[in-house]
C-alpha cells in the first residue's frame, strides 16, 4: 500500500509541470483513472505485482502524454483495458478457488469411498467365514439328528422285546413288528440284531460286546455267547456259520475271534456237526455274525 | 622464445583484426530498423489474434477492438509513427491477455461442472457402499450363532 502511494506520489510530481499545458479534459481522465485504481485496489484483493505496475506504467503514459491528445487516449484505452483485466484475473482467481474446493471434495470422497470399500470388503470376508462354520454347524447337527434317529429306532426294538418278554412298553415308543421271525428269534433280539432272510437267519452282534482288544472272550462276551447258545439250543438249524468281518483288525484276528466264538458255541452244548466258520468278507465293519441256515423254530 | 612470439604476434593481430571487422557487420546486419521493429510488434500480436479467433469460445465481438488497434498500429508503421504504433501494439496486447485470461476462467469453470458431476457419483456410490456395508452387516448377524 505504501509502495503504491509512493508511485502515485511520484507519478503526479513528474506530471505536475505537464498539467499546468495540458486541457481541462486530460486531468479530469487522469483524475478519474487514478481514482478508479483506487477504487479496485480497496475494492478487491491484493492485486498481483506485475498488474500492478502496468497500470502505474499506463498512469505515467497517460501523464506523459498529456500534450499528445492522440497518444493519450490510446493511453487511456490501455488503462481501461488494464483495469479490465485486473477485473478478469479476480474472477479467474475466484473460479480457481472454487475450482480447489472441490477437487480438495473429490479428494476426500474418493478417500471416504475407498475406505467404505475396505470395510465393505472386510464385512463380506467376514460374512464367507461366518458362513462357512454355518454350514459346518449343520453338518454337525444333522450327524446329530441322524444318531439321534438311530437311537430311536433301538428303542423302539427294545420296547417290542420288552412287549415280546412280557413287560410294559416304554411309553411314547412304538414296537415294530417283528412277527416275520421265529419264537426264539425274538428271544435273541435282547443280545443281538436279527434278521431273517432267504439263506436264513441273521444273527449279528457288534465285535466290541464280545471281545476285549484281543482274540480272547471279555466276560461280558462269554456270558451272551453263553445266552445265546442256550436259545440257539433250540433251533433246529442244520448249520450255524460263524462270521466276523476283518475290520477293521485284519482278516486273521477276524478268524481267530470266529474260531474262539465257534469253540464257546460248542463248549456250551451247540453240536458240533452244525457249526462251521465262514468268510466274514461282506460284514458291517466291526460286527460279528451267526448265520442259521434252515432254521425253524422249535415248539 | 622472444622470436617465436615476435613470428606469431602479426598473424594474432590480424586475426583480431578480422574477428572485429566481422563481428560489427554481424552487428550491423542484426540491427533491424524501427520500423522492422515496430511491424515485427505487430505482427506478434496479430497472429495471437489470428488463434484466438479459431477458438469457438471467442467471437468476433471480443475481437474488434484488436482488430481496430491492430489496423491503426499498421496504419502508424506506414506512415513512419513508431511511437503511435508501439502504443496501439501495446493496446492490443493488453486486450488478448484479457481475452485469454477470460478463455481460461471459462475453461475452469468447464472443470468445474465435470468436478461436480463426479462429486454427485461419489456421493451415490458412498451412499451404495453404505447400504452394502449395513446389509453385510444384519446378515452376518442373522449368521451368528
Amino acid at each position: 500500500m505504501m509502495r503504491t502511494r509512493h508511485l502515485i506520489a511520484a507519478a503526479l510530481l513528474i506530471a505536475l509541470p505537464g498539467m499546468a499545458a495540458a486541457n481541462t479534459a486530460t486531468t479530469q481522465a487522469l483524475q478519474q483513472a487514478l481514482q478508479r485504481l483506487q477504487h479496485a485496489q480497496r475494492s478487491g484483493p491484493p492485486m498481483p505485482s506485475a498488474t500492478l505496475s502496468g497500470l502505474h506504467s499506463g498512469l505515467q503514459m497517460m501523464t506523459r502524454d498529456q500534450v499528445n491528445p492522440a497518444l493519450f487516449q490510446v493511453d487511456q484505452a490501455i488503462f481501461n483495458a488494464r483495469l479490465a483485466g485486473l477485473h478478469e484475473q479476480r474472477q479467474q482467481a475466484a473460479e480457481q478457488n472454487r475450482l480447489s474446493s472441490l477437487q480438495r471434495l473429490v479428494q476426500s470422497l474418493t478417500r471416504q469411498h475407498q475406505s467404505l470399500q475396505n470395510e465393505y470388503g472386510g464385512l463380506r470376508g467376514q460374512l464367507a467365514s461366518k458362513t462357512m462354520s454355518g454350514a459346518q454347524t449343520q453338518h454337525l447337527q444333522a450327524e446329530i439328528q441322524q444318531q439321534q434317529q438311530m437311537l430311536q429306532s433301538e428303542e423302539q426294538r427294545l420296547a417290542g422285546m420288552a412287549i415280546q418278554q412280557g413287560a410294559t412298553p416304554i411309553p411314547g415308543v412304538s414296537t415294530s413288528p417283528l412277527t416275520a421271525l421265529p419264537g426264539y428269534g425274538k428271544s435273541l433280539t435282547v443280545y443281538a440284531q436279527v434278521r431273517a432272510a432267504s439263506d436264513g437267519v441273521h444273527v449279528t452282534m457288534p465285535v466290541t460286546s464280545l471281545f476285549g482288544s484281543d482274540t480272547r472272550l471279555s466276560a461280558d462276551g462269554e456270558q451272551r455267547l453263553q445266552a445265546i447258545s442256550g436259545i440257539l439250543k433250540q433251533t433246529a438249524a442244520s448249520e450255524i456259520l460263524v462270521r466276523v468281518a476283518p475290520q477293521p483288525l485284519g482278516a486273521n484276528v477276524a478268524t481267530q475271534r470266529a474260531e474262539t466264538i465257534l469253540r464257546t458255541l460248542r463248549r456250551n452244548g451247540i453240536p458240533d456237526k452244525v457249526l462251521a466258520l465262514a468268510t466274514g468278507a461282506g460284514l458291517g465293519t466291526g460286527t460279528a455274525e451267526l448265520l442259521l441256515v434252515n432254521a425253524s423254530p422249535t415248539p | 622464445m622472444n622470436t617465436l612470439w615476435n613470428r606469431n604476434l602479426y598473424p594474432r593481430l590480424g586475426m583480431a583484426l578480422a574477428l572485429s571487422l566481422g563481428l560489427s557487420a554481424c552487428a550491423q546486419m542484426v540491427q533491424v530498423s524501427p520500423q522492422q521493429s515496430a511491424s515485427d510488434a505487430v505482427a506478434v500480436q496479430a497472429g495471437r489474434e489470428r488463434i484466438l479467433a479459431l477458438s469457438p469460445a471467442v467471437n468476433a465481438r471480443q475481437l474488434a477492438p484488436v482488430q481496430k488497434a491492430l489496423s491503426a498500429a499498421r496504419e502508424a508503421v506506414a506512415r513512419g509513427d513508431y511511437v503511435y504504433a508501439d502504443r496501439q501494439t501495446l493496446l492490443a496486447k493488453v486486450l488478448l491477455d484479457n481475452i485469454q485470461t477470460r478463455l481460461n476462467t471459462a475453461a475452469s469453470s468447464n472443470q468445474r461442472t465435470m468436478l461436480k458431476s463426479q462429486i454427485g457419483n461419489l456421493q451415490s456410490q458412498i451412499a451404495t457402499t453404505r447400504q452394502q456395508i449395513d446389509a453385510t452387516k444384519a446378515q452376518i448377524a442373522k449368521e451368528a450363532p
